[in-house]
């Protein structure tokens, strides 16, 4: 056993002073297994999900809790769920999903933001939308936003008083995802003498909307998640096998190029110190990747 | 270390960094971030090309071994996005 992973890591006159693991055959070794195993988990994914697949935490309640913190934090009065803006948000993913598109404005122009909250029947004051996708939880979502200076300008305004969610899973644009919708809105907002300006509609900047102030009709809200714990979570298990077999490799060749620097040896092999950089870049990569987007 | 190994050095750090920014920049997005690693690894293979044949030393075997640690990235890229996919 020593000898083996001496001769995998290790240059010597047994491995042609080569550790083995940089052979060109184990190299293609390694790619084909790594293309089995990623057959292999898919599989496992797509027939049992249960035992293996993407761990999801991301819970209305989570989210709302999170934002009326931030805002405590910031001096302002927290966000009511509003079952009108609940269903906007519903029906604005569902909208996405059925016509494929990643924005605030569908690709025919005419469906806004605001549409799907009128629809609703939530008579809007102002209006304002939060987008995000492909975030595995609650925190990471109302992060990613607060980051954001015009999703933070939504969260944080005091125009706001109330705000619906919803958490959609679905493939959109070829990839499979969960989709995150926020709406915010006022209705009974007191204008200030800037504000009572704003009576009738404008097209929004960016994903801030406004309008006019009517009666609303209170709709009791349903708690929405979207919660998986799979028996292991496929992002922690790709991510680690990764990384093991990405150090490893990297560590064989630091040694190969530390070995080779010594000795004075020449080889017909390419620069160590190329594929090192390829690989601590790509695992640099690995390591600040997340995997959603906000809009 | 001569000049030409420095420039070289320079070129793929920079080549590498961009791409593998670029593609963490479009992390929503799997379509652009594929788009982004394939280009980069691409480039990174000629410029292990080019940099052997300037040092008049480049084999098959050399260019099969840059093949082979880009496909290497390429996997484990696509492993670790496998239900993305």
């Amino acid at each position: 056993m020593k000898d083996f992973l001496l001769q995998l890591f290790i240059p010597h006159q047994h491995n042609n002073f080569r550790a083995k693991l940089l052979h060109n055959s184990t190299l293609f070794i390694l790619v084909i297994f790594i293309f089995l195993l990623s057959f292999l988990f898919h599989t496992i994914e797509t027939r049992h999900p249960d035992i293996l697949g993407i761990s999801y935490s991301i819970t209305e309640n989570e989210i709302l809790v999170k934002t009326n913190q931030v805002r405590q934090e910031n001096g302002l009065s927290p966000l009511t769920l509003n079952a009108q803006l609940e269903h906007a948000a519903e029906v604005k993913a569902s909208d996405m999903f059925y016509k494929n598109y990643w924005a605030h404005f569908a690709p025919d122009g005419s469906t806004t933001p605001w549409l799907f909250i009128k629809n609703s029947g939530y008579e809007y004051l102002y209006a304002g939308e939060n987008l995000a996708k492909g975030f595995t939880n609650s925190s990471d979502i109302v992060n990613a936003w607060m980051k954001s200076p015009t999703h933070r300008e939504n969260m944080l305004s005091s125009r706001f008083k109330d705000v619906g969610f919803a958490i959609v899973e679905g493939k959109l644009q070829g990839e499979d995802t969960v989709l995150v919708v926020e709406m915010f809105g006022s209705q009974n907002f007191i204008p200030t003498q800037t504000e009572s300006k704003t009576t009738n509609e404008e097209k929004p900047t960016n994903n801030n909307l406004l309008g006019q102030s009517q009666q609303v009709v209170k709709i009791p809200v349903q708690p929405k998640s979207y919660i998986t714990e799979p028996k292991i979570d496929l992002a922690l298990g790709t991510r680690t096998i990764s990384l093991i077999i990405l150090f490893l490799v990297l560590g064989a060749f630091v040694v190969d190029f530390i070995f080779t620097e010594k000795k004075r040896i020449t080889r017909i092999v390419g620069h160590n110190l190329d594929h090192i950089l390829l690989v601590i870049i790509f695992i640099i990569f690995i390591l600040i990747q997340k995997g959603g987007g906000v809009l | 270390m001569g000049f030409t190994h420095k420039t070289y050095y320079i070129a793929e750090s920079v080549l590498l960094l961009v791409g593998f920014s670029a593609a963490a920049y479009f992390s929503s997005q799997i379509k652009m971030q594929i788009a982004f690693i394939s280009t980069t690894l691409v480039g990174y293979i000629v410029l292990g090309v080019i940099h052997h044949k300037t040092h008049h030393n480049l084999k098959i075997k050399i260019v099969v071994e840059y093949l082979l640690v880009a496909l290497l990235v390429a996997s484990a890229f696509l492993f670790l996005n496998s239900s993305r996919l």
